[in-house]
């Protein structure tokens, strides 16, 4: 029996943007960096330690508009195109830099590294859902979900039908999408009211995450902190956030990511070079990330000097060893005292890994050969497999919390993003009443009342606060949320007089076409 | 020939116009209903923090007009409960007066762990609180552990990091997911 165990949760998220009228959109790119930096790594990193015949653990949460993202052709298509930019770019770097081998050998190794990626896409027929399931069926990956569209739930829950529809609405995508229902929940931004676990117990759900402080605040006082889960009065189990593991990576005092030798993430080429010449290669029209960065973080001021990745890589490997001896001894001091080995949960948002910290896929890569292979007192776990082996723990009711800053609802609700909320609350209403009143919609009514659902729910993504309070493309999201309050408005007033515009609804339910299978009786 | 002319024609402009009001007649409502005047009293309570309420409410222009002609004042009214079971004809309360062109407040300086109900009403000449919405009872969250069960005491290495907590803070993780959207 180990010491203790490890639980790696990765945590993937984008808010689901998409649009087909336009061919680049530039928040597009979020996706974009995500898989050329992030997801396309992890699931090659994933796959290389499975095809060594090393059996792991990891607990991924996919939510259900990145998977929607994840299976788009549209999507497909841009991102090809987007690739095949940073590829031509790449080669104008190999011939920019002949003079200058330090640059140089970086951008061959940024193009080798566009090229991995391109033939990483086209194995799993250019949809990563694919991917994710075959990392499931080696049974490496226990894949999760979270909320329908991530909205934020102790905000929404003023009216719990809308909660409760995002929790439904996101475990029918995932059944649909991989193949079973998920075993355990990732609850958007951790957020948590006591009593939505009656609705991820309803679906069968068995465990979600809280931050540290969710448990730690619970009544009665958890015997083991932070370190085993506890069962709520409504029948799912909650496990929390370990504090250590979490200022380890996330901290960018403190923390690996930190280190002088990984790469910088703000010296990029976009800005770097001139415009002229970089306008060539980039659809829009100032400048922007491009994901070439020669420098390495250097040091606190701002001169930087040429990144080197043979001094990255051997750092990333001496961290995973001071993380695992870390758990080692973490592992061992909890042991003396609990009756069964603790268990570290360790959640990280999964762009963390290759978008800033560059470096990060290779950690995890190290870190988990090295648990696997040198050692005996930490074993990876996913959450429900703990739950197979100690499925009875301590009753107790959690503390409302999240992973936000402050730890409540402080992030999501405050003077830039409050108004929203009125605006939410009362569309949640006018969903339910119509519901009540047309049980068994048919035909263009059916339809409009689905489109409705889909559009209020793209309105309750927690993102759309989340970008209004840090103050960056507030223009967009405040957009988005009255562009889904105004359709979704148009949709009641046309359903209440009986009088469907069948032309313009077409060609929302075209641009806004997440869950095609969406039922407006989930909100009954 | 000319009647038969001036028949065709009225048919024809009767056909046109008769598409013309059908099209229109099925075009959606795309105007924004984001301000739109409000159907009934309403008031709602939103946790923020353990000591932070956001309250919103909407009151008809006719309520308003009440307010006017009773010479009220506009007030929240904060119910501190014992428990979610306690009714609040026995809860304590406080006032906040308030202009009848406000629509939201943020209540601070609560209890953390407590539970909370509001009223948004007048007060009336002679003194009398007459509600005209009420919310739901909330609860705010605790900001620090709760009591012992002598069933499940406390293991005292897995508590260490209770201090840590205190000292890193919790909740880190937006800090940088702030930066993705730069």
């Amino acid at each position: 029996m180990p010491e203790g165990y490890l639980s790696l949760v990765l945590h993937a998220h984008l808010p689901y943007v998409r649009h087909k009228d336009e061919d680049h959109f530039i928040q597009e790119r979020w996706f974009f960096e995500a898989l050329t930096e992030c997801y396309l790594p992890l699931v090659d990193h994933l796959n290389q330690i499975n095809d060594d015949g090393l059996f792991f653990r990891l607990t991924l949460s996919i939510s259900p508009p990145l998977a929607a993202m994840f299976s788009d052709d549209l999507l497909s298509k841009k991102f090809i195109r987007y690739l095949d930019n940073l590829h031509s770019l790449a080669d104008a770097e190999i011939q920019r830099t002949k003079n200058e081998p330090q640059f140089n050998s970086l951008a061959h190794m940024y193009r080798d590294r566009f090229e991995r990626v391109y033939k990483i896409y086209n194995k799993y027929d250019r949809n990563m859902l694919n991917a994710f399931k075959q990392l499931q069926g080696y049974g490496c990956v226990e894949l999760i979900t979270s909320g329908a569209t991530h909205g934020y739930f102790p905000l929404l829950s003023e009216q719990p039908e809308t909660v409760r529809a995002q929790i439904q609405q996101a475990i029918q995508f995932h059944e649909e999408n991989f193949g079973s229902r998920p075993p355990g929940f990732w609850l958007p931004e951790c957020g948590y009211y006591p009593g939505v676990d009656q609705y991820l117990a309803s679906e069968g759900i068995k465990y979600y995450f809280l931050d540290s402080h969710g448990l730690l605040f619970a009544r009665p006082r958890p015997r083991y902190g932070t370190f085993a889960p506890i069962e709520t009065p409504w029948g799912c189990s909650a496990f929390a956030r370990d504090l250590e593991t979490s200022k380890q990576v996330w901290s960018a005092d403190d923390g690996y990511p930190g280190d002088y030798d990984y790469r910088e993430y703000y010296r990029d080429i976009g800005y770097d070079l001139d415009w002229s010449y970089i306008k060539h290669f980039v659809y829009h029209n100032q400048p922007t990330h491009t994901g070439i960065k020669y420098y390495r973080i250097t040091g606190k001021s701002d001169h930087k000097e040429p990144y080197n990745p043979s001094w990255a890589q051997n750092k990333a490997a001496i961290h995973a060893d001071n993380f695992l001896f870390n758990r080692q001894c973490q592992a061992k001091h909890l042991n003396k005292d609990m009756e069964r080995p603790p268990i570290i949960v360790s959640p990280y948002d999964a762009e963390l890994f290759g978008h800033w910290w560059y470096e990060g896929p290779q950690w995890l890569d190290y870190l988990i050969r090295k648990t696997v292979c040198d050692q005996e007192s930490i074993q990876l776990i996913t959450p429900g497999d703990y739950l197979k082996l100690y499925p009875h723990n301590q009753e107790a009711v959690p503390c409302q919390s999240s992973w936000g800053n402050e730890g409540y609802s402080a992030v999501w609700l405050e003077q830039g993003n409050e108004w929203i909320y009125r605006h939410l609350h009362r569309a949640g209403r006018q969903m339910v009443s119509m519901v009540a009143e047309l049980p068994n919609a048919k035909g263009w009514t059916k339809k409009a009342l689905d489109q409705a659902s889909r559009e209020l729910m793209l309105a309750q993504a927690s993102d759309w606060a989340f970008i209004m309070k840090t103050g960056t493309l507030v223009d967009y999201a405040q957009e988005r949320t009255k562009k889904h309050l105004d359709n979704f408005s148009s949709i009641h007033n046309q359903v209440k007089s009986g009088r469907i515009n069948k032309k313009w609804l077409n060609e929302i339910a075209e641009e806004n076409n997440l869950f095609p299978t969406i039922d407006y009786r989930l909100y009954q | 020939m000319t009647l038969f002319l001036t028949i065709a024609g009225v048919l024809l402009l009767i056909i046109v116009f008769g598409f013309i009001a059908y099209y229109f007649r099925t075009q959606p409502q795309l105007k924004p209903d984001l301000s739109r005047e409000p159907a009934r009293d309403q008031i709602t309570a939103m946790v923020r923090d353990p000591h932070w309420i956001f309250t919103y409410w909407e009151l008809p222009d006719k309520t308003k007009q009440t307010v006017q002609n009773d010479n009220g004042s506009l007030t929240l009214r904060v119910y501190e409960l014992a428990d979610d079971k306690q009714d609040i004809v026995a809860a304590k309360h406080f006032d906040i007066p308030v202009s009848l062109d406000t629509e939201s407040w943020h209540i601070k300086n609560l209890r953390a762990g407590q539970t909370y109900l509001l009223e948004i009403g007048e007060i009336l000449a002679n003194g009398a609180f007459k509600a005209f919405a009420r919310s739901r009872k909330v609860n705010t969250p605790y900001d620090q552990p709760g009591e012992i069960d002598p069933a499940w005491m406390p293991a005292p290495n897995a508590w260490e990091s209770y201090g840590s907590l205190t000292s890193a803070g919790y909740g880190k993780a937006s800090e940088y997911m702030a930066e993705r959207n730069d």
